[in-house]
Formats: structure tokens, sequence, C-alpha cells
């Protein structure tokens, strides 16, 4: 307030007065000068505006090509209490949407993936996949990947195709000492190994974005996000930087290029798309996937456009949300058309802004939504190939 | 090539610094009153400045790639009203013309048009200061004189001050949104006068006689006549500025004032006119289109609605390669504004249009300030082809205006 009147002194007031109501009206004036009094405050998270924009909707009901939904955590292994959604429902529901397949990333391990399996993977063939995940508890025992090795082949023996790291590696997994693991340190190199020998892809999450990394104040265009999510906040001495944790895993995928990596959420970095296509330049081990960045893609369509038709092989379809037809359908409506101005799925929790649709070609929606996925996915040895091949 | 990009490091840099303020944060539920607003999220939406963290592709366009003729500028302003003297009639300058120039040369704005130049002795005063004195560099309009318009014989006296207007030089007629939403039968009381009342019928034919285009804003954007709450996509601008706000009170609807200006280009076959802020339907493209069907002589002009197509750019495109004869090169610049920096006459304000026209950038401000200020997002560029711009920046303005090429 008192910038602006400072502002308004430094004219005229019969200028800056003309200036501020176009040019009409005396008494007007006064009142086009506000004070605070008169101020309406609003907080951020009350502010809910509405589009005046009359852009043009076209509703996608389904999938120009069936879909496998590659990151996805429905009644995954921790659902007992919430998130569980019955198969029948989730079946019609996909039915609907066209949707052929649901990965399930966090099945976990041992007992509690056998009982995803026994309940969503084995009644309904070729709907539903499970992922194993890594158990961190044993890190400090001197045969910690070994027993890794063994969970995953058990895994796999249960039916499990795939293994997920989530994001706690790099950031918060550490030695009984109080040392952060590495993303790459050698003592996992056992782990990913395995995996190529198995032929099962690595689904990995490292790091988060960028704006997690930065102060957490009123210039964070993730602030709401953060308000809401305390601890997805990296910014601080105790947290190595984004780029330190994205090329320790770019390490990684260099060291195992026998293992398929599916770099989550466009290689956790789709603000820096240049970045993310070097990187598949690298590594053609390396595949990506979208879920929870249409946000991010969305914002930028040109440029994701482009890295969508350059990369056509190398991007998968995923969402990690709640399964739900107009979840899928935003998505659907994002990838297919060419609409403008309307609302990511979980908007604005990502950042107040909008999204582009993509209006992909046909072959490159087909390969996006399934083809690449089922190549991934077919890469699958197993145990028998292991013992065979030895080592 | 190092990845890290400068906000890291500083942000990394200003690490021991932030401790303090995140130790300070405790559960929302513990949080006292007075604390709140920074530890639970309840920051005041007036706060916010988001910095993106999207690396895209920047082109600074600090040249025109053509000569621009910039069709809505405001150099001058009459003084009338303030004085409640309804005969008085001088102008006010905004700028030394050799001060414009140089922006001017260096942005390669070959000509400013003073929309607002006055009327009466004032417009003949302005035309003198810019027009005259450098000629092929500035143009000037002249406007009604409102505050006659409850005077017997107002229409002809109108329709003659038009002529003397046109002889002195005015090359064009401006009528603001005083039309339609500030003048009254008493001025300024009494019922609003309607955009097409009668007794401006003279005065829209003089400007067709004389070859004159008339640049006229009616209403207002959409949001401007919904209420001032937190569902209002410009509600910073409207807080801001409370009297912009025509929600409810005695103000006609957006419609009804769009209508009653049509009516009016139906009415003067032989008037062009320019719709001033894309017709003001930016919002609504597919209207402004279907105005532009319906009437020949109607053209637009973008002035301060880069935002409008700019969030909106396939559907801009298409405007643009559909409507390529009939839009106009305009800012809304005003020399030395403050508060609505998305029309102050600088360096900065052209490379944002030049940007927007000439490029493919993304996710872009649209005007040079910390937040936007007609509403919270970014826009698109429209990359329109050479022809196209040619059209635009200059060729347009060139045949409405009488101009030799």
């Amino acid at each position: 307030m008192e910038l602006r009147t400072g502002l308004r002194k430094m004219l005229p007031l019969p200028i800056a007065g003309l200036i501020l109501l176009g040019v009409f009206g005396g008494e007007r004036q006064s009142r086009s000068a506000p004070n605070a009094a008169q101020q309406k405050e609003l907080l951020l998270r009350d502010f809910k505006p509405q589009s005046m924009l009359h852009a043009p909707v076209h509703k996608v009901v389904r999938a120009r090509y069936p879909v496998i939904d590659v990151h996805n955590h429905v009644s995954d292994a921790r659902s007992a209490g919430r998130g569980h959604v019955p198969p029948e429902n989730l079946l019609e529901m996909m039915d609907h949407c066209n949707i052929r397949r649901i990965v399930i990333l966090t099945a976990g391990w041992g007992e509690q993936l056998q009982r995803v399996v026994d309940e969503m993977v084995k009644p309904y063939p070729g709907r539903f996949t499970v992922f194993v995940q890594l158990d961190w508890t044993n890190l400090d025992a001197p045969d910690f990947a070994q027993q890794m090795v063994r969970q995953i082949d058990d895994a796999v023996e249960r039916g499990a195709r795939g293994l997920k790291v989530t994001k706690e590696l790099g950031l918060r997994v550490r030695y009984k000492s109080g040392k952060l693991l590495t993303v790459d340190d050698p003592r996992l190199d056992p782990i990913w190994a395995e995996c190529g020998r198995l032929g099962i892809p690595v689904a990995i999450h490292v790091s988060d974005p960028e704006a997690f990394f930065l102060p957490f104040d009123a210039t964070n265009e993730r602030y709401e996000e953060l308000v809401d999510n305390r601890d997805w906040s990296f910014y601080g001495p105790q947290f190595p930087s984004k780029e330190a944790i994205l090329e320790a895993r770019d390490r990684v995928f260099a060291r195992h290029p026998n293992t398929t990596f599916i770099a989550l959420h466009v290689a956790t970095w789709p603000e820096n798309l240049d970045y993310v296509s070097d990187l598949l330049d690298r590594c053609p081990n390396v595949m990506v996937e979208f879920g929870a960045r249409e946000a991010e893609l969305g914002r930028q369509p040109r440029r994701a456009r482009r890295f969508f038709l350059e990369y056509q092989d190398r991007v998968l379809f995923g969402t990690d949300f709640d399964p739900s037809e107009e979840m899928y359908r935003n998505f659907f409506r994002w990838l297919e058309t060419a609409d403008e101005y309307f609302d990511y799925w979980s908007a604005p929790e990502q950042g107040r802004w909008k999204i582009y649709g993509l209006e992909l070609p046909d072959e490159v929606l087909e390969k996006v939504y399934h083809r690449n996925a089922e190549r991934i996915l077919s890469q699958f040895k197993g145990l028998a190939a292991k013992q065979g091949g030895g080592r | 090539m190092t990845r890290f990009n400068r906000r890291q490091l500083f942000g990394i840099l200003g690490a021991a610094g932030f401790a303090g303020g995140l130790g300070s944060c405790s559960p929302a539920g513990e949080q006292s009153p007075k604390q709140e607003p920074k530890g639970n999220g309840a920051l005041d939406l007036s706060q916010f400045q988001p910095k993106s963290m999207l690396q895209v592709p920047e082109t600074k366009v600090e040249r025109a790639r053509f000569p621009v003729i910039d069709v809505h500028t405001h150099l001058s302003f009459a003084a009338s009203f303030r004085s409640g003297d309804p005969h008085r009639d001088e102008v006010k300058f905004l700028e030394e013309p050799q001060e414009l120039l140089k922006v001017m040369d260096r942005r390669n704005l070959r000509m400013l048009v003073d929309l607002t130049g006055g009327f009466g002795a004032g417009v003949v005063e302005a035309i003198k200061k810019y027009s005259t004195a450098h000629p092929g560099r500035f143009l000037v309009f002249t406007e009604p004189w409102w505050a006659r318009v409850n005077e017997p014989g107002y229409s002809l006296f109108q329709a003659d001050q038009i002529a003397r207007a046109q002889k002195a030089g005015a090359r064009g007629l401006k009528v603001t949104k005083t039309l339609g939403l500030y003048v009254r039968e008493q001025i300024t009381s009494g019922p609003l006068i309607k955009v097409d009342d009668t007794r401006f019928d003279p005065m829209w034919d003089a400007c067709g006689l004389l070859k004159i285009p008339v640049a006229i804003h009616t209403a207002d954007p959409d949001a401007f006549f919904t209420p001032t709450d937190r569902f209002n996509e410009r509600f910073e601008e409207l807080n801001n500025h409370p009297d912009w706000s025509f929600y409810d009170k005695d103000f006609p609807s957006k419609r009804d004032l769009l209508e009653a200006r049509n009516r009016v280009f139906a009415r003067h076959p032989n008037t062009q006119f320019i719709a001033l802020h894309v017709g003001n339907s930016a919002e609504n493209l597919a209207y402004v289109a279907e105005c532009l069907d319906r009437y020949p002589n109607m053209h637009v002009e973008i002035g301060a609605r880069i935002g409008e197509l700019g969030r909106q750019p396939r559907t801009a495109r298409r405007f643009f390669e559909k409507y390529q004869d009939r839009i106009l090169f305009g800012t809304d610049a005003v020399p030395h504004g403050v508060e609505t920096p998305q029309q102050i006459f600088r360096d900065d304000l052209y490379e944002i249009y030049y940007r927007f026209l000439e490029t493919d950038d993304e996710y872009f401000d649209y005007a040079p300030a910390p937040v936007p200020p007609q509403g919270r997002w970014r826009i698109y560029g429209l990359g329109l082809p050479d022809g196209i711009l040619r059209k635009v920046y200059h060729q347009n303005a060139e045949r409405l205006l009488g101009l030799g090429a």
C-alpha cells in the first residue's frame, strides 16, 4: 500500500488519476485509489479463479488405443485400510476407459506381495501387474544386496514383473552411522544387475520437482503443495542437491546397460526436457514415464510435443493417481486433443497454472499408450533364464 | 557445463538462513494464530510471486521484424471533467516527443497513434506537438466532447467538432468506455447514455464522410462484470481498482453493451471502426469472429490483451490467420504509467509484444511485472508468419489511416 501511494505521488494527481481511470470522471478518481481499509484480503489458498476463457472442450471418453498404466498404487501392499478398490469395480472402470492393464508398483515383498498377486493378478490375467520393492531395514548387513537379490527372486517367483525404487533412496535412506546411502552406492550394484538378468525393469523415482529443493516461501511455485506436504521439502543442508541425486542415478543407468530402467516422473526433471533428452540419448536402456507430471509437460506443450515425437519409443503412459474415469479422461484429453487452458488432474495442487493438449499423432499415441510398455514387460526372462545362463 | 542453475546455487548457499524458519514451523494444530500466516500456509495472495522452474527457450526480440505502427497509445489526456467545467478543452501531455522517439527508434516503431488527443483547442495543440512537429512518426485522434452531450444541438456540434479536428490534422476519433459505462444524461448523474444513442449518429457519419476511423472501446473484460470475490480470475486487479468493476449497480450487462456497439457498426457501414482490445471479447474469440463476419467495417486491435490471446495460442493463431487483414497492432501504452505495468510505454513492453507475435516461446510473462497484473497465468507465442506480421505490424493500419505505404 505504501508503495502504491508513493508511486502515485511521483505523478501529478490529475495525470495519475486519468491513467488509472482511462480518461473520465473526477469523483471516481478518488475511489480508484483504494486505501488499505477498502481492499479485501484474500489468502492464496482461498483463491479459486474461474476462467473466463471460452475455450473449446473435447471430452475423450475412451483412449484411442488400449492403455497400460505403468505407474499406479491402487490396492497395493499398503492398501489394507485405504486406497483399496475391489478389483471388480476397478475392471469395470478400466473397461469404460479402455485401460487394458494397471501396473501396481508398490506391492511390497514376501507375503504382502503374495496377497496383492492373489487378489489382483491371478484372477484377472492380463489386467494387473505388480512390482516388488526393496526393504532397507538391513542396509547395514554385509550381505544386504544378496538379501535383496533373494527378495527379488522370491517376488518374481510369486509373480512380480519389475522392481520399484522409491525416492527414499538418495534422500532419506541412511546407514546406522547416519551416512546417507547414495543412489550409486556400489553395494547396490548386484540388485540392478539381478533385474537385468531376470529381464525385469527397474521403475525408479529419485529426487523430486525442482521447487522442492528451494526455500519454501512466497516465491516457490509449489508453495501450496509444500504447505500441505511439509515432508516433501528437501531444501536444506541435510539433503543432497537435486542434481547430485540425478547424476548418481544416471551413473547407475550407465553402469548397468543390460538392465532396463523406467525413470519415473519424466526422469524427475520434466521442467528441463533438454536434460531428459540428453539422458535418453546417452542411455539406451532408459525409458521415461510421466505419472503426476501432466502439469509440467502440459504447461510447455510445444516443447513436450517435440519430446514425445523424438522419443516416441521411450515414453510410457503412467498416472500415479487413484484410478477413476475422470482421472484417465483428463490424461487422454491432454495427450489426444489440442484443447487449451484446462486443469491438469489434481489441479491446482502442483502449481497455479493450466495445461494444453499435446495432440499426439496416432502412431505416437499407440506406442505411448501400450506398445512401449508391452515391449519392456515382454523382456521378462525369469528365474529359469538365470539358472540356465549362470553367471 | 555445469547443470546447476543460479537458483539452486543460491538455494544451497542460503540453506543456513532458512533452517531457522523451517524450525519455527510446527504442525498446523499447534500454531498460534499470530504465527499462522507463515507457518500454516496462510499466504496472502498478494504476496505470492512464484518463480517458474521451467527451462524453456527464451527468445529476445528487441526490434520488430517489420516497422510497427502502434495504433493505441495515450500521449496526452483531456483535462475537462476534473474542473467540472464542460467548456474546458485543454490537454495535458505525458511525454516529450524526443523521449518517445528514442524508444521508437530502438524498437522499430515507425509511428505512435495518440488516441486521446482531446477536442477543441486541446486536440489542435496535441497535433502541433506530436504529428506536425514529427511527420510520419505520430498521429493524433480526437475525442467526443462528453461534457456537452446534454446541451441542445449537441449532435451537430459534435459532428462539426470532428470536422474541425480533422481539418486541423486529427486522423481518427477515439471513443472510450466512457460511452456506455460512465457518461450519463446529466453528465455525471442520471441514467447512463447508451452506446447506440441516436444523438451520436451524426458523429459516426462524419467520420465515415471524412474517411477517418473510429477507435472504440466498449465494455471491459468479462471478469469486470462478475463479483470481485475469490472466484474472480482478476481479483487482484479489481481489488486494486474497485471502480473498474461493473458488476451490479446500474451497469448494463457486457453483452448489452457489445450488442449496442454492434448496432452502431451496422447502422454506419461507411464508417470504419477499430474495436479496441480485440473488441473487448478476447476471452471469446468465437464471438469476435462472428462480429467480424457480420460487420465488414469492423477491425480489431490487440492492446492490453496479449494476456488473453496468449493463454489460448492455438485459437488465437487461427484467429490471426483468418482475420489477418482486420487486426491492428496496439499496446494501450502510456508514458510513465505506474499502476498498470501491462501498459507502460517502455522498451520492455514492446519486447514482450514482439515476442508474443513472432516466437513460439512458451510460458512467459505478458507484462513486465513481478505478478501478472491481469490474471495469474502466463502466455505462449503465436509464431506468426512474415506475411501476417507485416499486415498486423503496419499494413492494415496504413490502409485504415490512409497512409501511403
